[in-house]
């Protein structure tokens, strides 16, 4: 699905490449992801899925291609700049700061908008102290929207595994990006929970955020994602609604062995 | 050119010394991935041991076989008491590090309190220099010289050659892939930890003989020119170690020829940071990198 | 026997600002520093040289400066030129180093600062070290020996409080928690827009600026310093003291000075067997602090005085020390 005419993609992927050693990772991968829409980037084991993520967010550097967000290219450039410029990502692993707390860990990710200074901490006490309670009230109302309320004030170490999940969530949320590229949010996830993830991206979505899923699931895939695109051997073998897809030979056949597409 | 080459020749002597307490502590490292900080004290307790051995028997064979001995019997120490029931509750890598500090700092003193603080001078005298091609040694020098080369010799065919050299590499290659393969992780790293204090013991009692005196310090000191060594042979990694030490050592004296011989320590640190800043993985590239 | 308690007052004084510093590194900012005492060092030898009357005065005796100023600028001095060899030596060492590479690069650092101070004798004097400090503000109080020293410690606590309020306030800061998430988990930090390098070079900074402050109020406070003074056990100690005292917070770094750096040794001097050999008493307590560091590890990570219910995030097992982690979430299967 080609973004519409006069609507610049959120995300545009153009002729990405990295090797490691000998291994081509991601070869001539080019994909475009429309702007406030959910899209899924699925693929068998070793299609370049997570490696295309780590180029995008700037985990690694390209060793050739263009990436755009929102027209302006960020290719080549380090995690946090990349992220500073509006495109977040969550890990595969849930990685919480431990030993703080619930709401500071989601406090801790909303923008610093240059307010983590030495000298504010000494010289700015009134302002920041204005601008962490506007931040802990917006925490406080993403973490009731998460039902993690109850575990607020606890060490985020001490959360289970699905409360991580959906703390990673209130983080992402506080973030305000433009666009959030999730890693295999629901991996080794219950359905109940899968459900509760499910809402909070679509409404990340309804926010104004535009959603990359990297996803296994295919059935989640296929209920919450408007768009998807498939990947195989490093390179997009195919682009569309599921339905489409489930019509395409180079996709089915890259499924071959890994359970068909309608699974 | 001359004093040059002289200079390369006290840095075999160094290097030798250097070499079996590097290529014992990359055994080490290779299994356990933690810089063990009290691997200077495995160094330090065998040259006490040779001393107090040398004084009751005045025999420096059985002074050095003591030196070995206590070395074994402190690393395994440190494996069973300190490695083992930490791993077990599975600390991160950093705690164990700190471990190893905790222990370095402990049994200084410890011989600080049994020894005293003052310089003991290790009998046996080095003999007088006389020429070796265009080097300058001692006979002392020289046995140490090819007693470190006889030892690498050894290690080597341990490695190629013996199912426990083979294990050994194994683990320190791949530990989930070794254990999978069928090979006792435990028992190797246990046996690595008595070649590696035997090794380090030697090296200590080798060590005070190079510089004629024991104090509680000596290993501690040493053990950063090891770290020097170990490091930019590529941590882990024995053959690399052997380079390590011999490009270190001759580097180290044959610096001294042209500055003062009080910053020779100075130029191997000089090496071990730039060696970490700008080649962790040492010059003999591992799969794995040093930061592993 | 008051004048004791002042000596030892002051002492604690000082050694509780130390630890304040090396907090600042590793409770904040997660990093090993083992060659902490290099600034501690330095800044008794800047405050020194600042203060001292010019070295050509006294013959055999060689140092630069010597420009004779008052404690103030020597104080304030030991704090800037420690903070910019932070800068120097952490721009460096931060960027790519971690967990025991770095911890090892800082003794290394430590130890070449140690030799060519020891060695170089026209810097600070070589090996018989600078002496004869002026008493800090003496020329205008006028105080006999017994109330000045207790005027020092005066002074020395509150400077201590005054620091103690200040790396609070900055511990509670946006500024503050940024660095702690970066000490907790840098790529995630990373990934929510910080840069973990720029943070954890202001923590390094800011420790250095502390342990500058204390070594100018050490010198004053036994008015020599020299190489015999500095060893690898300082640092050492002051880690004890975060260890027992727990990093989170000041007061446990302060609480953890007191109770292993001076009650202490104090209470070992007690014990007549360890009084004849000299050795014993440093050896004793460094034993101890040896062994209390393995048990507090082995049962209480967090230290005996741990703010909330949280650990100290450097020495669990989350695997964020090496960048081989940065590695490991990069090449992932899919």
């Amino acid at each position: 699905m080609v973004a519409k005419p006069g609507l610049t993609p959120a995300l545009d992927v153009i002729d990405l490449w990295k090797s490691f050693g000998g291994v081509r990772a991601v070869q001539g991968c080019t994909f475009s992801v429309p702007p406030h829409s959910i899209t899924g980037l699925v693929g068998p084991n070793g299609a370049g899925k997570s490696t295309a993520i780590n180029l995008i967010s700037g985990l690694i550097k390209p060793d050739k291609g263009i990436i755009r967000l929102n027209g302006q290219e960020i290719q080549g450039h380090s995690l946090d700049w990349t992220s500073r410029q509006g495109l977040v990502r969550t890990f595969q692993v849930a990685r919480e700061w431990p030993a703080l707390t619930v709401t500071e860990n989601v406090i801790a990710a909303a923008p610093a908008e240059r307010q983590e200074t030495i000298w504010r901490a000494l010289f700015a006490r009134r302002a920041l102290g204005r601008r962490e309670r506007l931040l802990e009230e917006r925490a406080a109302g993403l973490l009731e929207r998460l039902k993690l309320t109850p575990v607020a004030h606890e060490p985020a170490g001490s959360l289970s595994g699905g409360q991580k999940r959906l703390l990673e969530f209130a983080r992402v949320a506080m973030a305000a990006p433009k666009i959030v590229l999730l890693d295999e949010p629901l991996a080794g996830v219950n359905p109940v929970l899968a459900e509760e993830l499910g809402r909070a991206i679509t409404g990340l979505r309804d926010s104004g955020v535009t959603v990359v899923i990297v996803e296994h699931n295919l059935r989640f895939v296929e209920r919450t994602c408007d768009n998807v695109i498939v990947m195989g051997a490093g390179a997009v073998i195919g682009e569309g609604t599921m339905t489409e897809l489930r019509k395409n030979q180079q996709v089915v056949e890259a499924y071959l062995g890994q359970g068909a597409p309608h699974a | 050119m001359n004093t040059l080459l002289l200079g390369i020749g006290f840095g075999l002597v160094t290097a030798s010394v250097l070499a079996i307490s590097t290529v014992a502590l990359s055994l080490q490292f290779g299994v356990t991935r933690v810089p063990n900080f009290a691997h200077g004290e495995l160094m330090t307790v065998g040259a006490y041991a040779a001393l107090v051995a040398d004084r009751a028997v005045h025999n420096t064979l059985l002074a050095a076989l003591a030196a070995i001995a206590a070395g074994c019997v402190l690393g395994v120490a440190i494996n069973k008491l300190l490695f083992g029931p930490f791993r077990r509750r599975k600390v991160a890598r950093l705690t164990l590090f700190v471990l190893t500090i905790a222990a370095s700092i402990i049994i200084q003193n410890v011989v600080l309190l049994i020894f005293g603080g003052s310089t003991q001078p290790l009998p046996g005298g080095g003999g007088t220099p006389h020429h070796l091609g265009p080097f300058l040694f001692t006979t002392q020098q020289e046995v140490i010289i090819v007693l470190a080369v006889a030892i690498m010799a050894a290690i080597h065919v341990l490695l190629k050659y013996t199912y426990f050299g083979r294990a050994q590499r194994a683990v320190a290659e791949n530990l989930p892939l070794a254990q999978a393969s069928g090979i006792n992780s435990a028992q190797v790293i246990n046996r690595t930890w008595v070649l590696t204090g035997a090794m380090a013991g030697l090296a200590g009692f080798v060590l005070g003989l190079t510089t004629g005196g024991l104090y509680p310090a000596m290993g501690f000191q040493f053990l950063l020119i090891v770290f020097a060594a170990a490091i930019l042979g590529g941590i882990g990694q024995p053959y690399g170690a052997m380079a390590g030490a011999l490009v270190v050592g001759v580097t180290m004296e044959v610096s001294a020829l042209y500055i003062s011989s009080d910053y020779k320590t100075v130029v191997a640190f000089i090496l071990l940071i730039l060696a970490l800043l700008l080649r962790p993985q040492g010059l003999v590239t591992a799969r794995r990198p040093a930061a592993a | 026997m008051l004048q004791y308690f002042v000596s030892i007052g002051t002492l604690a004084a000082i050694t509780a600002l130390l630890t304040l510093g090396l907090n600042s590194r590793w409770g904040l900012g997660g990093q090993l520093d083992l060659g902490f005492y290099l600034f501690v060092a330095l800044g008794a030898y800047v405050d020194g040289v600042l203060t001292l009357p010019a070295a050509s005065t006294q013959p055999g005796v060689h140092y630069i400066l010597g420009l004779n100023l008052p404690f103030v600028v020597g104080f304030l001095g030991a704090g800037i030129v420690t903070g910019l060899l932070s800068l120097a030596i952490g721009s460096v060492a931060l960027r790519n180093l971690r967990g025991d590479y770095f911890a090892i690069v800082t003794v290394a650092t430590t130890i070449i600062g140690y030799t060519v101070i020891s060695q170089y004798t026209p810097l600070f004097n070589g090996y018989n070290g600078l002496y004869g400090a002026s008493q800090p503000l003496e020329g205008v109080l006028h105080l006999g020996p017994q109330a000045y020293q207790t005027f020092y410690f005066g002074l020395c606590v509150v400077i201590l409080a005054a620091v103690f309020v200040i790396l609070e306030l900055i511990r509670r800061s946006p500024f503050g928690r940024a660095v702690k998430s970066v000490r907790e988990d840098e790529v995630a930090a990373a990934a929510f827009g910080r840069n973990p390098y720029r943070l954890r070079l202001k923590a390094y900074v800011l420790g250095g600026v502390v342990a500058g402050l204390g070594g100018s109020l050490f010198m004053h406070y036994i008015s020599a310093f020299n190489p015999a003074s500095w060893s690898p056990l300082e640092t050492f100690l002051l880690y004890g003291a975060l260890l027992v005292g727990g990093t989170a917070n000041s007061f446990g770094a302060v609480a953890g000075a007191v109770i292993v750096l001076v009650a202490f040794p104090q209470l070992t001097q007690l014990i007549p067997a360890f009084g004849s050999n000299s050795n014993a008493g440093p050896a004793v307590q460094a034993i101890a602090i040896g062994l209390l560091i393995i048990v507090v590890l082995r049962f209480r990570p967090a230290g005996l005085l741990p703010e909330l219910k949280t650990m100290s995030g450097q020495l669990r097992t989350r695997g964020s020390w090496n960048w081989r982690a940065r590695r490991a979430a990069g090449s992932g299967e899919s």
